[in-house]
């Protein structure tokens, strides 16, 4: 066998991995997309109907731009609360001392666990009844004793984003301590020498030499924010109402609960469209631009 | 623009001990470098001065004031550093103008300064450039001129020339001296390179082991080290020290029988003579015989270097003359320039004193 045709043979089953995982999937969600299937009635593909799906999200859904709205507003609140508390998070716990390395390993738990039981476990945490926090919060501050969080449509976003931030957080943290790290030392000690009060040195010179790692952080955690799923199915199920029906969510809804396949690929595909374009762009006008 | 003052300064890292009990004074305008080998606490002492660094024990002042408590930013200290420590996202005017932005100079104002400084080492057709477009000098200038914008009390600057190449390094010694002359401030240089120390400075600090060994003008510190850290240190290449007894004004050592000598202690002393002290002299002028090891031509001279006994002892001989290895020749020692050191102690004998405060340095 030739050295050419070789390397494809060696590359063949990663490709098949890849495809059976990945390509299949994709392209069988796309075939579904177009076509009109509720598995409710039918256990095999119904009729084509073309674009149809996708005309129907974006020209006669509500319940689509509802969820897009929420899945908004999560995403900036979670990017900027988890992207900042790691920031803050970091330059506390950058260093090399005994205590540092043992907060350090202890904050990097929650970044453990899977969503789907933190999810959980924040909702035994949050019931007004038995949770610890009615319990301890309640007991600062007494007004706050019994409130079902969950219940109220702010609160319970509210609730979803600090769950996700406290779950993301640590992820970051490490990150950002990795790149403190690497920022040269002279560069800092050169602006406190040259006059620079502490919040200067961090945004004047920091800061920008930061800007790199920054900006693949808001890509990722945008990305992680736009598909949230595991924790809203656990901590909230989209409720009260729908004040936290993400889009992942609706699709999820949709498909096992109303049991329409054709309709959820299309929103699947749409979100997936968007995030790709987002990457797109962002990759092509952040990431490249060097300092 | 204003002294500096070190007393009883110490500084230790855990056990190791960086510095120990270091008394210094900076006169006003004075241009003083601290030369050692790596590790002998010349950047702490530095970084210290700077607030970069916290002393363990002891008092800095600039000027009248104490400096102990100061955070660095109020310290009005300009420092130039090894890597330059430029900030790589700014422009190089940005680079020049930040120590005046952030204490509030107005843009116009600023930018008039800015040329000023750019100019003065020559770096005004490259304002609008970004660190990293610039070669290692221009970057060194960059970080030059950052330091000379504005009027500090003090420069520092950390072994400033040690990323240049050699041709260039020449160069921007004498441009940083130049500019020190000019401006007239008082400057604390750190640097392991014997030349630049000697060309630089008003008076060197040689240190060793977190101690200034030797306090004086590159003249004392070179005619007369006051141990024999400071003469191995000093002097390239290296004085030749050979042990040795010295008793009734005669120094012996293998193959070495060297008479009337005026210092009058004996015992076992180390002698010390520099390179060129030593000539390539007839049988009849020579103090000692030897053969010969290596001849390197420097340019200027040739290096001979002369097996005597177990020595190996390196004389200076005209560039003119030639020898073979392995050929015995004789050689003569200037006696008015001979070193001696207690081999015990390895302090100076015969005072290295004149006129100088090594002796109390030594003591502390």
């Amino acid at each position: 066998m030739g050295e050419r045709l070789l390397k494809y043979w060696l590359v063949a089953p990663a490709f098949l991995v890849i495809a059976a995982t990945l390509l299949y999937p994709l392209a069988a969600a796309l075939w579904y997309s177009v076509h009109d299937w509720n598995i409710a009635q039918q256990a095999t593909l119904g009729p084509m109907i073309g674009a149809a799906n996708y005309a129907r999200v974006l020209a006669d859904d509500p319940d689509f731009w509802h969820s897009t709205r929420v899945t908004l507003v999560f995403t900036g609140f979670s990017v900027v609360l988890t992207l900042g508390l790691a920031m803050a998070l970091a330059l506390l716990l950058t260093g090399g001392d005994r205590t540092r390395v043992y907060v350090r390993t202890l904050l990097v738990i929650p970044f453990a666990m899977s969503p789907a039981l933190l999810g959980i476990s924040w909702r035994f945490l949050l019931n007004p009844e038995f949770g610890a926090f009615s319990a301890v919060v309640g007991f600062v501050f007494p007004w706050l004793k019994g409130v079902a969080l969950l219940a109220d449509p702010t609160l319970a976003m509210v609730a979803l984003i600090a769950s996700d931030v406290w779950h993301w957080a640590p992820y970051f943290m490490l990150m950002f301590i990795g790149a403190l790290a690497a920022l040269p030392q002279e560069t800092i000690e050169a602006a406190q020498v040259d006059g620079a009060s502490k919040p200067r040195v961090f945004y004047e010179i920091m800061l920008p030499q930061l800007r790199p790692v920054l900006a693949i952080a808001v890509l990722l955690k945008a990305i992680f924010s736009l598909k949230v799923l595991d924790q809203v199915v656990t901590l909230t199920n989209g409720g009260p109402g729908t004040a936290t029906e993400t889009l992942a969510h609706f699709v999820f809804q949709t498909a096992f609960r109303w049991y329409d396949l054709g309709y959820a690929a299309a929103v699947a595909y749409l979100l997936a469209a968007v995030m790709a374009v987002l990457a797109a762009i962002y990759s092509r006008f952040v990431l490249e631009r060097r300092a | 623009m204003a002294a500096v003052t070190l007393s009883g300064v110490e500084k230790h890292f855990g056990t190791f001990t960086a510095l120990q009990r270091l008394d210094l004074t900076i006169a006003d305008g004075e241009f003083l470098v601290l030369l050692g080998p790596s590790g002998c606490g010349k950047t702490t002492t530095m970084r210290i001065v700077a607030g970069l660094e916290d002393p363990s024990a002891g008092a800095i002042h600039i000027g009248e004031r104490m400096v102990n408590d100061v955070r660095p930013k109020d310290r009005d200290v300009a420092m130039v550093f090894q890597n330059y420590g430029l900030y790589p996202h700014m422009s190089v005017e940005d680079n020049i103008g930040y120590p005046l932005k952030v204490r509030g100079v107005p843009r116009g104002d600023r930018s008039a300064r800015i040329r000023h400084a750019a100019e003065k080492v020559e770096l005004g057709p490259l304002l609008d450039r970004k660190p990293r477009q610039l070669s290692g000098g221009q970057r060194q200038r960059v970080a030059l001129a950052r330091a000379i914008v504005r009027t500090p009390q003090v420069f520092l600057m950390d072994e400033p020339l040690s990323n240049l190449d050699a041709k260039l390094r020449v160069t921007m010694r004498a441009e940083i001296k130049h500019l020190q002359n000019e401006l007239g401030v008082t400057t604390i240089y750190v640097t392991h390179d014997q030349i630049e120390a000697m060309t630089l400075a008003d008076r060197v600090a040689v240190m060793s082991q977190g101690r200034i060994q030797q306090l004086g003008t590159p003249e004392e510190i070179y005619d007369r080290p006051a141990n024999l850290f400071v003469a191995g240190f000093i002097g390239s290449p290296p004085m030749n020290l050979i042990s040795g007894q010295l008793s009734a004004g005669t120094f012996t050592a293998p193959q070495i029988d060297l008479g009337g000598l005026s210092p009058a202690s004996s015992g076992s002393v180390v002698l010390g003579v520099r390179p060129e002290d030593i000539t390539v002299a007839d049988d009849a002028d020579a103090d000692f015989r030897g053969s010969v090891y290596a001849v390197e031509l420097t340019g200027e001279s040739n290096l001979v270097t002369v097996l005597l006994g177990r020595e190996r002892v390196i004389a200076r001989a005209s560039r003119a003359w030639r020898g073979r290895t392995g050929e015995t020749i004789g050689l003569r020692a200037d006696r008015s320039r001979l070193h001696f050191f207690d081999r015990e102690t390895g302090v100076r004998i015969g005072g290295a004193q004149e006129g100088n405060t090594s002796e109390r340095d030594l003591q502390q």
